[in-house]
């Protein structure tokens, strides 16, 4: 199958990156990993989705999630439990997935016609970082927790499993 | 039925949402496990956002509004057209995946233009051989600009068939045919048209070309009247494919089953053009047989039988063709056979036919250009092996002579010994 030919890698720093770069090393400043090993890091983890999102070859190409998401992930761990650092990475993630909508290998203007996706995902962020911090809270035992995750994990693997609830209508089947 | 819909044809989450999914679990139990909230704030908009993609995009499969076109000439193909989409479907968000149609090799990268209402697409293939090949339609999919979820788009798609054959066979159809009817010359077909025997009066149309008013029709009832004339037919003619498997091998086969299709396909063309009978016959393991006959619809039951010719696994003998020939086709209709008689049951068929009453012209394609491009014929062996292949091949190619006249189609773009061959006097027909 023939594909419009991909842009040159410079193309792939869109305007989403400074916003997803700054993030990841925000997040890898307030982290409790020493600095210089976590800078590093958030910097390498973008970087090479950075690079890999502007290859030719589509086997490389299909990758470049992974380098930042990892990144972000493991930086994640390691982050105190304070009001700031964690609103850094609710941000964070939301500025993931606006990054995804910046796809240099389509039309331009993605990021604008994304934002519907992307602006739910930051006000799910806020809305649970805002939980967490701002609202009176009382000592919430841990199996409350697992049981709500459980049942997050549940709904989940519901909705995978029916691709189908998604539409509107019987599709076209001929 | 179930009242299910069929997953491939619908909504489909993207393999991005899967890692999404998964790193967002993974992070959630890593979260609960530490006691840490972090790697759950983080996991929430990875959670959250290919649900939205999916609520928010389109909720059932979008329309597409398609036009589309082939140009080009010579061996060139352009395929143009644009994709229309109504609001809120945006055109931008369309990904559009093209094939290359078999035999067809791309000449330039493939152009796009999109703006929010339509996408319009310029492709350029060239053909190294002549071929017939269907423009596969392409596959439209709805994909949100995160790349998370997909939903296929419904569209229309026209099928537009590629065709480049010879130049030579433009001219093919001006041979005369012999007739098989009874009482050649006296039996008219029942098509009107712009020549052969006058037939009548009528009305002329504003675009009436000047030599078909009858003047002095006209000059008596006071406006301009036209003659009509009986069409006349040419004669008949019989293709007759060969797709049975050789020593060849598989892909050889294929590609010289392709030429012969391609040539097959404007010969047809131009004898249909002139109003001849055109019969079509593709023998694999039995025999697939387009009755003689003439005409627009003659040439789509031609085209179909074409298009869905494919070199058989099981090769049927030489004998059954004839046989089976003789209950489609009345004996003497001039009989074009496409053969690569590449081994002794392909040279067989010819005379089988012949002894059954078809009088048999060969156009044979040559698979010395083909074996001269396998990899280890560089070296002073390889020219050996095709230096004895065309030894070979002359000494089967002057057996069959002693049957039919044969044509070694080596150079594919031109059939010129054909077409000399069937403007000789008595070469066509029971004169053969």
């Amino acid at each position: 199958m023939s594909e419009p030919l991909g842009p040159p890698v410079r193309l792939a720093f869109g305007p989403t990156v400074p916003a997803l770069a700054a993030g990841a090393l925000s997040v890898a400043y307030v982290s409790a990993i020493p600095p210089l090993y976590a800078i590093v890091g958030a910097g390498v983890g973008v970087g090479a989705s950075v690079l890999l999102r502007g290859a030719r070859s589509e086997e490389l190409r299909a990758a470049f999630p992974l380098p930042a998401l990892g990144a972000l992930s493991a930086l994640s761990l390691f982050v105190g439990v304070a009001a700031f650092p964690l609103l850094l990475v609710a941000l964070t993630g939301a500025a993931y997935v606006a990054w995804l909508a910046d796809d240099p290998f389509r039309p331009a203007g993605g990021l604008a016609r994304g934002a519907s996706v992307w602006s739910v995902a930051l006000l799910g962020s806020v809305l649970a970082w805002s939980a967490g911090f701002l609202l009176p809270a009382s000592a919430a035992s841990l199996g409350v927790a697992a049981a709500l995750a459980a049942g997050s994990v549940g709904i989940l693997a519901y909705l995978v499993s029916r691709p189908d609830l998604f539409d509107h209508d019987a599709a076209a089947t001929i | 039925m179930s009242g299910r819909p069929d997953r491939r044809a619908a909504f489909r989450w993207r393999p991005r949402s899967y890692l999404l999914f998964g790193v967002g679990a993974a992070l959630t139990a890593l979260g609960i496990l530490l006691r840490d909230p972090a790697p759950l704030l983080l996991a929430v908009p990875l959670f959250l956002a290919p649900v939205a993609a999916a609520l928010l995009g389109p909720r059932s499969p979008p329309l597409a509004r398609i036009e589309a076109r082939l140009e080009g000439s010579g061996r060139d193909v352009r395929y143009v057209g644009r994709l229309a989409f109504e609001p809120p479907t945006d055109a931008r968000d369309v990904v559009a995946e093209f094939g290359v149609p078999a035999g067809l090799v791309p000449l330039a990268p493939p152009r796009f233009e999109s703006d929010a209402r339509e996408i319009r697409f310029d492709l350029t293939w060239t053909a190294p051989a002549p071929v017939v090949t269907p423009v596969p339609a392409p596959r439209l999919a709805w994909r949100d600009p995160t790349g998370l979820v997909e939903r296929p788009v419904t569209g229309d798609f026209p099928e537009l068939l590629a065709e480049r054959y010879p130049p030579d066979l433009f001219r093919i159809g001006a041979v005369r045919l012999e007739r098989t009817i009874a009482l050649p010359g006296e039996t008219l077909s029942r098509g009107i048209g712009s020549s052969g025997e006058f037939f009548g009066i009528r009305e002329a149309s504003p675009t009436e070309p000047p030599r078909r008013i009858n003047w002095t029709a006209s000059a008596r009832a006071g406006r301009l009247l036209a003659n009509e004339y009986r069409v006349e037919r040419t004669g008949d003619v019989l293709l007759l494919i060969d797709a049975r498997p050789t020593s060849l091998g598989p892909q050889i086969d294929e590609a010289l089953l392709s030429l012969s299709l391609s040539a097959a396909y404007g010969i047809a063309e131009s004898f249909l053009r002139e109003k001849a009978r055109v019969g079509l016959a593709v023998y694999g393991e039995f025999l697939d047989a387009v009755p003689l006959a003439s005409g627009r619809t003659q040439g789509l039951r031609l085209r179909q039988t074409l298009l869905r010719a494919r070199v058989t696994a099981a090769p049927g003998p030489a004998e059954r063709a004839a046989i089976a020939l003789r209950r489609y086709y009345p004996p003497g209709v001039t009989t074009i056979v496409f053969s690569s008689l590449a081994d002794e049951e392909s040279a067989h068929l010819v005379p089988h036919i012949r002894r059954r009453g078809f009088p048999a012209v060969v156009l044979s394609p040559s698979p010395l250009p083909y074996l001269s491009r396998l990899p280890g014929t560089d070296d002073e062996e390889g020219r050996l092996v095709v230096r004895i292949a065309r030894l070979l091949r002359r000494a089967r190619l002057a057996d069959t002579w002693r049957d039919a006249p044969v044509v070694d189609w080596e150079q594919y773009w031109s059939v010129g010994g054909l077409v000399d061959l069937l403007r000789r006097p008595r070469v066509v027909g029971r004169g053969l």
